[in-house]
């Protein structure tokens, strides 16, 4: 029985759970099961809190995102939304215990190096690990906005609207960003 | 994480959605702060508008700092702090991070001198420079600083303010202070009036008074540039 009830749930929306959920908050569930995985890996890529702080932040996330939710805008993605309410969390905590945000390692799965590598140009002859610290330590040198647009866009797979809408900034602009940040990554990575 | 732990917490703690309507107040909020500053800076502009096109240049000795003492320069800050409150809060509204900044600059001074303009047009900007010097102090006092500097009765120009019309009889106090006896032709002079006394300096008591010129030329009606028939100086 409760089993078919996810089933059904698993065939909904997200805007469609959200109605659900301001009728009755039991639902929330569905949304906090849908997010809780990619949004811990999303804290942890852009932040260098541990995995329990991160785990902290991601639970503060979700409250927030409940007690806003009618706040929310259908004509946004949820996605798009929860990420931004996520994104802007991050950096608040980030603001308030001034830890620096970097890229971690492991959050770079062999996945994502091949993608990586073929996106950002660069040599595939060496050593995986080798290439991923190199990696890492290119993008950890970039600017902190250019970063987070190379994060969202190929680590996270967000298209440029999306983007748009999570750092609320035109469309050109992420394309700008992501320009530059590709050519700094580049840089700091021939170094 | 246990998602179960989650909706605990949110049960538990009486957490609830904050209601739709603090949301749509917030943009509510916004969106009239926006249509607000625009609507004054487009009354700035129109103010600007009849300043520039509607000084009366008297030509003193040096007409250059004549200009410069006589551009808009208050109505100048109260247009940009607008334009940028505009800007601001359209930057803020739902959708506004999705334009550019510079389209949004843009946009916000294309629709400020559009609409100034169209209030211009109808006298807007005439009557709203004239309220402010009559009802707002710190802007009578620019004015009265401006008369100040445009003072040279050496170069046969005294800027003054007329107090009492009487007959054909005008009272004009300048930004010194000092009191004007003139009769001249009143038609189209009010009390209140900011003009310029134009003439020549006989000594440092006197001084022959040839014409009045209001400082702005009226909008529509004709320019009255008065002949005095008689001029008495007293303090």
């Amino acid at each position: 029985m409760l089993m078919d009830k996810m089933d059904n749930f698993d065939k909904k929306n997200d805007k469609e759970i959200v109605k659900l959920t301001l009728k009755n908050q039991d639902h929330f569930l569905h949304i906090v099961k849908r997010y809780e995985k990619k949004l811990l890996s999303f804290i942890l890529r852009i932040s260098n809190v541990s995995l329990e702080e991160a785990q902290d932040l991601l639970q503060e996330i979700f409250i927030k995102t409940y007690q806003n939710l009618n706040d929310y805008d259908p004509s946004l993605k949820f996605s798009s939304w929860i990420y931004r309410i996520t994104r802007n969390h991050v950096i608040s905590n980030y603001r308030k215990n001034k830890n620096k945000q970097t890229l971690m390692a492991s959050e770079v799965s062999d996945n994502l190096l091949n993608n990586l590598a073929s996106n950002f140009d660069v040599t595939k002859q060496i050593d995986n690990d080798i290439l991923k610290e190199k990696i890492i330590s290119a993008l950890n040198k970039i600017d902190k906005k250019y970063r987070e647009v190379i994060i969202l866009k190929y680590f996270e797979e967000k298209s440029y609207d999306e983007i748009s809408d999570i750092i609320k900034k035109p469309t050109g602009t992420v394309a700008t960003y992501l320009n530059r940040g590709k050519k700094k990554f580049k840089a700091n990575f021939d170094k | 994480m246990d998602g179960n732990k989650i909706l605990e917490k949110i049960k538990k703690e009486h957490i609830k959605p904050k209601p739709r309507w603090e949301f749509l107040l917030k943009n509510y909020a916004i969106w009239i702060i926006f249509t607000s500053a625009v609507i004054i800076g487009s009354l700035a502009t129109a103010v600007v508008i009849f300043m520039a096109t509607h000084y009366n240049y008297v030509v003193t000795e040096n007409f250059l700092t004549e200009i410069l003492i006589k551009l808009p320069y208050f109505w100048f800050i109260i247009l940009i702090v607008f334009i940028l409150i505009a800007i601001y809060n359209l930057k803020h509204t739902k959708k506004g991070y999705k334009y550019n900044i510079f389209l949004i600059i843009f946009l916000s001074i294309i629709s400020s001198l559009i609409i100034g303009s169209i209030i211009y047009a109808f006298e807007g900007g005439e009557q709203l420079e004239d309220i402010f010097y009559r009802r707002v102090p710190f802007y009578q006092k620019i004015m009265q600083y401006r008369g100040k500097m445009l003072l040279h009765p050496e170069q046969g120009v005294i800027p003054g303010v007329i107090i009492e019309i009487n007959g054909d009889d005008i009272i004009v106090q300048d930004f010194r202070g000092t009191v004007w006896n003139i009769t001249t032709s009143t038609e189209q002079l009010i009390i209140g009036q900011r003009i310029h006394l134009i003439g020549e300096m006989i000594n440092e008591l006197e001084f022959e008074i040839k014409k009045i010129e209001p400082w702005f030329k009226p909008h529509r009606r004709k320019n009255p540039i008065m002949q005095p028939r008689l001029k008495e100086n007293f303090q």
